[in-house]
């Protein structure tokens, strides 16, 4: 495939690796990658659920995406934060590593693809291959912020 | 009818306020009529009267014109208001605000009260009212239409002797962008930085409208400096030079000072409050033939904004229940040797670092007895729980305990002192009550006078590190190796009560979770006069904290209660130990005592 696609606002995708898949997340649902620090444990909170970091004087909680997809979860140099925002608050999520921003065009975006994604169908975009490595791409910041987290809620 | 949005704007908010003193001066009026207070009611709905028909909408402004008739014969003597006046007065001053709190969420909502001939007909008496032209100079106090909030209050700084000229540069029209500044440089900017308080640029009282959101902002920018300032002493620790102990000093008491400030941006009066309390009680009395005199002290006491408006609806929860349940019939009064008129008693006392609310009734109070059998019969406690006064009357606060046994309009519809108690909590504040059957309630509502701004220790459990707000422990006992071992009760001023491992309700995914656990200290606090001894692995330093909302999706976490960020840049949690007491109690209510 030789066409290049046009780089827009809208179709530039994030593309980070968890345990040995890529992923793929609009540009736009991200609002910034940051180094990875230790989380702070949270009591009552999911397995997944790492605990709360400080973002320049912000509490933010921390999602294991590595946990969430059963992969190992260590620690390297390349690993990072990907924090995502929304009227409720911000949220971050482990990832093993960021590849890169590549611009995606909709019609190589395999609508529904017939294997079985670790990732909830409403918040699957589809699959993509991009120089022959298959990307799942996802909603990110949806699939963040309505994760269920609290194990024990407050009565 | 299509008018410009921002005008129209203006004109509610204009409105809401010239409304609520309409409010103030008729209940005021009602309990003692006089001629000022006649010229002041006549020239609040003069204002809106003229407003309302210069943005456009001459229905309401017809409405408020023949209200103004009724009013100008009362000023003038011509009529003597009775009941049904004051009745027609509040109803048409609901009818008005009723609708401008409608057209904030949509403008186009038409103003139709329904059924007012009657109201207007009180008012009036029989007589045809003579058109009355009264020359009218609107007050400071009462804007003119035109002018913004913000022009008084540029006038009023510029006038004061502190003031430093060609400070205030008026920028602008907005009512929003003065009044921050102004607040600011009238506090601070006279003041060298080692003057701890310098006296306020006094402003008159006046209301100094601020957006909450460009509040809000400021508050998060000099809390992070705060946080900033206190990450930066942490790290010079090291370097002991003390010329930089100094810098650090003073930097930290102006931050500290700033902070204050800024905070002090917030705080209101619970003026408001009381009146719609006085308001609430007026109305709930004669809706119940019940005969109560409202006294009311201490309105000029400030608390946060959140807390005045989250403490509103659990006061006037109370204080209906005081008239419905508390405050007997004028009959059953006078055959009990009391006034026909039942007194409701609200204050509001300001201390150190807290505020009380203070609600009083002469009813014929909580009968312990009468709580005890009701909650036997809930199953909330059982037969042999020996329970102290104050235990008795803090099982009210229990969910489960006021299922509405009789519906009536005014309480009991659902909403229970359980509600109350959750709101005071969320608030960190608590709740204490008095009673003598016969005699009367006294409740008192004690609320922190910043949300933000928390004395907190810092505490370790099961290897993690959580701040807990000072004022929720009642006190820390070190755990001698003898006592280590014995884990359900200890022995505390002549108490005897139940030892809680705290891990048990902040759980961790590890799994070797008592693993040579061995829990050195003990927290003992007071949840709704029970008390609870939380064993904790440690006890540090105490530090002042600056608490933060955490977002949405992790916020009702049980035992949480927000984040900070502690003072070597780290994360920190807030424990709610007072919830986590509350809930412990609540399921072992019933089967603690028995173990003792």
């Amino acid at each position: 495939m030789t066409t290049t696609t046009e780089t827009t606002k809208e179709n530039r995708y994030l593309i980070y690796r968890v345990g040995t898949e890529l992923y793929g997340s609009p540009l736009l649902e991200v609002r910034e990658v940051v180094e990875y620090q230790s989380p702070k444990y949270m009591p009552n909170m999911e397995p997944y659920f790492s605990g709360v970091i400080n973002i320049r004087g912000s509490i933010v909680g921390v999602i294991d995406l590595r946990k969430k997809f059963s992969a190992p979860s260590d620690v390297s140099r390349y690993t990072a934060l990907l924090v995502c925002e929304s009227s409720t608050g911000a949220i971050a999520a482990i990832v093993d590593q960021v590849e890169k921003v590549v611009p995606i065009d909709e019609s190589v975006i395999e609508k529904k693809p017939p294997v079985i994604s670790r990732v909830e169908s409403d918040y699957l975009l589809g699959v993509a291959n991009v120089g022959n490595q298959l990307i799942t791409l996802v909603h990110l910041r949806p699939a963040l912020m309505e994760m269920k987290l609290i194990q024990v809620k407050a009565a | 009818m299509s008018m410009d949005p921002e005008l129209l704007q203006c004109f509610i908010e204009e409105s809401a306020d010239l409304l609520t003193q309409w409010e103030a001066i008729c209940l005021e009026l009602e309990k003692a009529p006089s001629s000022d207070k006649w010229d002041a009611l006549f020239r609040v709905a003069h204002n809106i009267k003229g407003t309302s028909r210069s943005v456009g909408l001459d229905d309401v402004g017809a409405f408020v014109h023949r209200v103004e008739d009724g009013i100008t014969l009362a000023k003038q003597n011509k009529i003597v208001p009775d009941s049904g006046y004051y009745r027609a007065l509040f109803a048409a001053q609901k009818e008005l605000i009723d609708w401008v709190t409608a057209a904030q969420a949509n403008p186009q909502v038409p103003f139709a009260p329904s059924d007012f001939e009657h109201h207007f007909r009180a008012l009036l008496g029989q007589s045809t009212p003579e058109p009355t032209a009264v020359n009218e100079k609107t007050d400071v106090a009462l804007l003119t239409p035109t002018e913004t909030v913000a022009t008084p209050v540029l006038e009023s700084v510029q006038n004061s002797p502190q003031h430093v000229p060609n400070e205030i540069k008026p920028v602008g029209n907005s009512a929003f962008s003065e009044p921050l500044p102004s607040g600011l440089v009238g506090k601070t900017a006279p003041a060298p930085a080692s003057t701890a308080t310098p006296t306020a640029t006094p402003i008159p009282d006046e209301t100094i409208r601020v957006s909450a959101r460009k509040l809000d902002a400021l508050i998060q920018m000099v809390g992070e400096i705060s946080i900033q300032q206190n990450v930066a002493a942490h790290r010079s620790h090291t370097s002991t030079s003390s010329h930089q102990d100094q810098a650090q000093y003073l930097l930290k008491k102006m931050t500290r000072d700033l902070y204050e400030k800024a905070l002090s941006l917030r705080m209101q009066t619970v003026q408001p409050i009381f009146q719609r309390l006085d308001r609430t009680i007026r109305d709930i009395s004669s809706t119940l033939n019940k005969q109560v005199n409202v006294s009311l002290d201490g309105s000029e006491v400030e608390l946060d904004k959140t807390v005045c408006e989250k403490i509103i609806e659990p006061l006037t929860h109370m204080v209906r229940n005081s008239i419905d349940h508390g405050i007997e019939s004028p009959e059953i009064r006078e055959s009990s040797g009391k006034s026909r008129t039942g007194n409701i008693q609200i204050r509001a006392v300001q201390d150190t670092s807290s505020v009380s609310l203070i609600i009083e009734d002469d009813g014929k109070g909580l009968d312990p007895k009468k709580i005890r059998d009701k909650a036997l019969e809930r199953g909330l406690i059982k037969e042999n729980t020996p329970l102290n006064p104050s235990e008795v009357f803090a099982l009210i606060f229990l969910p489960g305990f006021s299922t509405a046994e009789k519906v009536t309009d005014v309480s009991g519809r659902g909403v229970g002192m359980d509600v109350v108690m959750r709101a005071i909590d969320s608030l960190r504040g608590e709740i204490q009550i008095a009673s003598e059957v016969g005699k009367g309630t006294r409740f008192t509502i004690t609320l922190p006078l910043s949300l933000t701004l928390i004395d907190a220790i810092l505490i370790g459990v099961q290897g993690v590190e959580y701040a807990i707000p000072l004022d929720s422990i009642h006190e820390v006992v070190d755990l001698t190796s003898e006592h280590r071992d014995q884990s359900t009760m200890i022995h505390f001023n002549d108490r005897v009560i139940p030892r809680v491992q705290l891990y048990k309700y902040l759980k961790t995914h590890t799994k070797d979770q008592m693993l040579g656990h061995r829990a050195k200290k003990l927290l003992i606090t007071r949840a709704n006069n029970g008390m609870v001894a939380f064993e904790v692995d440690s006890v540090g330093e105490k530090q002042q904290i600056v608490a933060r909302n955490l977002s949405q999706n992790i916020r009702e976490t049980q035992g949480i209660s927000g984040g900070t960020i502690l003072s070597n840049g780290d994360p920190g949690l807030i424990v709610n130990i007072d919830q986590i007491a509350r809930l412990y109690l609540a399921q072992n209510q019933s089967n603690y005592q028995e173990a003792a």
